[in-house]
């Protein structure tokens, strides 16, 4: 799959957020970790996801080891990113204006991220 | 040949659809030995026989060789009588 210039490489896909779709239908989510020929596949903090119509559920499953052959297709997750920051961002204005209130109610579960 | 065929049309748009019946429309990246796939900027042909990935950011994919069913190109993308002609080549020599 590699060695040579111009081929289709997982390996700088590796260490990022993907999307994995199975034969069988599944959605993983995870870190890809390592690879192989074969496409075989090590995901970290792998979490299945599973629609229902326009909602989907979380399973959170650890370490995933994917037969190459059932992998459809794999996706990098561009992370919200956008969204994160754009918290951040309301987070810190909100701050600058002593608007302390809301910005712990903006987001309680990321104040441990963002130890301001 | 079909690799040397697909690396030829790196940074064409082709819509390549799946044995599961999914058509993913995306811009050619790279291919490989196994004529395995990456695409860049992708976005759903058909009407969402396709899980609803793409809420999620999904920009780039790899596409295992072995579930591609058909790979959707502009004619114009194609010298046919070249191809023809280089098939016909392989053949012979695959004769021998």
């Amino acid at each position: 799959m590699n060695y040579v210039p111009g081929t289709a490489s997982l390996i700088d896909d590796i260490d990022k957020k993907h999307l994995v779709l199975l034969r069988d239908g599944r959605t993983l989510i995870g870190y890809l970790r390592s690879i192989d020929q074969f496409a075989n596949l090590v995901f970290h903090q792998t979490v299945e996801r599973i629609h229902v119509g326009k909602k989907f559920g979380d399973i959170p499953r650890g370490i995933f080891i994917v037969r190459g052959e059932n992998v459809v297709l794999l996706g990098e997750i561009v992370s919200r990113h956008n969204l994160v920051f754009t918290l951040v961002f309301e987070m810190v204005r909100r701050m600058q204006s002593k608007d302390i209130v809301t910005y712990i109610s903006l987001c309680p579960s990321h104040t441990a991220l963002i130890q301001l | 040949l079909f690799y040397s065929f697909f690396k030829s049309l790196v940074g064409k748009d082709v819509v390549v659809e799946l044995k599961n019946d999914l058509s993913i429309c995306g811009t050619l990246h790279s291919v490989d030995q196994y004529l395995n796939i990456k695409l860049t900027d992708i976005s759903v042909t058909d009407p969402e026989k396709y899980p609803h990935m793409l809420q999620l950011s999904v920009k780039n994919c790899f596409i295992r060789g072995s579930v591609v069913r058909y790979v959707q190109l502009p004619a114009d993308e194609v010298d046919t009588q070249l191809l023809q002609d280089a098939a016909r080549k392989e053949a012979m020599q695959q004769k021998q």
